[in-house]
């Protein structure tokens, strides 16, 4: 049985490139000597390899290595001994921080146990809330010492508690309170007067683009999400930031501490730079790996040297 | 001398040649910058190349190519050697040359025309060792200027992904496997993505000359 020209004609780029079973080669063959029209295709698909192969290839201008080699005098020079024992030094470090971690949550949770009555009385919803603590309603003792809220958070509708909480309420704890009728303004810590928290918030990338200048937590105005190639992303990220005057924070606000980055990981930080350095910072992103851009409208005026806030999504 | 060749009469499969693309990344790793020298002259051809024949502006492509090798520079000592050193260059460079484009595009690259008008597709930004050579034209290089302007004409009417592909495949002369690997696509998608490209690429080619001419 012979193979119809439908079939040998959907064959015609392996075989010229030779990636055929002799079977299938010879049959492509006798369909090509039988069919004019398959015939004629086929000289024009040789054709098109040929003249593309033959004027393809390009040399790289003169003096492009000299070129290079200028550029690439400032960067330190690699070695295979510095990144293991950096890998090294950070395994330590996060040890270190789970350990630290640890014991802030034990010493955390043996301080609310500790934590006498308030003198004020508490609301009548909040006298119903089992908790001993009324500042921070919770429907149970673990959600209460996790600073969570539970169902229907303690508070009944309409009633505000009387007293000046002694501890700062979460960003959920604020929200619950507001939808319970709670004065939030009491409640609302400064940062989130002048945005809503936004811990994690690139990751659906629909948010507006008002901006508040300077606050930590409003949307940034330029938002990118860079797929790295480099061992290192966040130390990379750490030294452009500083290459451009700027600083590097994690998604909470704090100074990032770069940490070596697993296949798959990703990171949400933000890079504040002078405005003229914001362009700069985007050339110095498609260094590391492939970038995309998620926003660059601005959403307000800079003035030059503004220190501006970009957010950044690094995946390893 | 002698003993050489005959070892390589006797064993074909030895490796009589410099080091391999392994090799220099394990010098490398291990402070010796001239592997790299010998990395950026193995690849700064088919680099350039890549980002030429995808970018179509001398200048850029060579303002690319260069970021790919700083970023295998910098990116180098934690290459697991898990795929072909080739394998990686190729897979930076598409990502160099896509990000290239987008931020061209966003800084509204050729919006403005010269006082000249528009440049010809295959005549822009020209460096000047070009200039100077066109200046001596010879009938081949006529030619080649022709076949030049039509290869940047063609490539530029296919899609990305056809123009990515035709690219690893003919002008790079990669394997169909090491495609696969650097697109994230399995084999018989690299084949029949290749098949689609080059027909595509035969059409548009002999509607431009002519299909005896090709």
């Amino acid at each position: 049985m012979s193979m119809d020209t439908f079939f040998a004609r959907n064959r015609l780029s392996a075989y010229l490139d030779g990636d055929l079973p002799t079977g299938e080669a010879r049959e492509v063959e006798a369909a090509i000597q039988r069919d004019p029209e398959l015939r004629a295709e086929f000289e024009q698909l040789r054709g098109a390899i040929e003249f593309l192969r033959s004027n393809g290839p390009m040399l790289a201008p003169d003096g492009f290595a000299n070129r290079l080699h200028i550029r690439l005098a400032v960067e330190p020079p690699p070695s295979r001994l510095r990144v293991a024992l950096r890998r090294v030094r950070y395994d330590y470090i996060g040890i270190a921080a789970v350990a630290a971690m640890a014991l802030i949550v034990v010493g955390t949770q043996q301080q609310t146990a500790n934590e006498p009555a308030p003198d004020t009385a508490p609301t009548v919803a909040a006298a119903q809330a089992p908790s001993p603590v009324p500042d921070l309603p919770a429907a149970d003792g673990n959600a209460q010492a996790n600073g969570v809220l539970g169902d229907e958070g303690g508070f009944a509708a309409g009633a505000a508690p009387k007293s000046a909480p002694s501890r700062k309420p979460t960003a959920s704890a604020s929200r619950q309170m507001a939808d319970n009728g709670v004065d939030r303004e009491a409640f609302q810590p400064d940062w989130e007067r002048d945005g809503e928290a936004k811990e994690g918030a690139l990751s659906d990338g629909s948010q507006t683009q008002s901006v508040q200048v300077g606050t930590l937590y409003s949307p940034a105005p330029w938002r990118y999400r860079v797929h790295a190639v480099g061992a290192n992303p966040l130390k990379e990220l750490i030294t452009v930031a500083a290459t451009l005057g700027g600083r590097i924070v994690d998604a909470k606000g704090r100074p990032l501490a770069d940490y070596p980055m697993d296949e798959g990981d990703s990171a949400a930080v933000r890079v504040f730079v002078p405005s003229y350095n914001v362009e700069e910072l985007q050339r110095r992103l498609m260094l590391m790996g492939t970038v995309d851009t998620i926003a660059t409208d601005p959403g307000v005026l800079y003035q030059n040297g503004t220190e501006v806030p970009v957010s950044i999504e690094v995946h390893k | 001398m002698l003993v050489a060749l005959l070892a390589a009469v006797s064993f074909p499969g030895l490796r009589l040649a410099g080091p391999t693309d392994s090799d220099l990344v394990d010098r490398f790793t291990h402070g010796d910058r001239r592997a790299f020298d010998e990395i950026v002259r193995r690849y700064q051809d088919r680099v350039y190349t890549l980002c030429r024949r995808w970018l179509d502006d001398a200048q850029g492509a060579e303002e690319t190519a260069q970021d790919v090798f700083i970023a295998l520079y910098r990116s180098l000592p934690g290459f697991r050697g898990e795929s072909q050193l080739s394998t990686w260059v190729f897979k930076v460079t598409l990502n160099h040359c896509k990000n290239h484009r987008l931020y061209r595009n966003r800084r509204g690259y050729r919006r403005h025309e010269t006082i000249d008008g528009p440049p010809a597709p295959g005549e822009q930004d020209l460096p000047g060792r070009q200039i100077a050579d066109e200046v001596a034209s010879s009938d081949s290089r006529v030619h080649r200027n022709e076949a030049e302007s039509l290869i940047t004409a063609a490539l530029a009417q296919l899609d990305e992904e056809h123009r990515q592909i035709l690219l690893l495949r003919d002008v790079e002369d990669l394997p169909y496997e090491e495609i696969g690997e650097i697109l994230d696509l399995p084999r018989g998608t690299v084949k029949s993505r290749i098949h689609r490209a080059r027909a595509e690429l035969a059409a548009i080619l002999a509607r431009k000359i002519g299909r005896e001419d090709i």
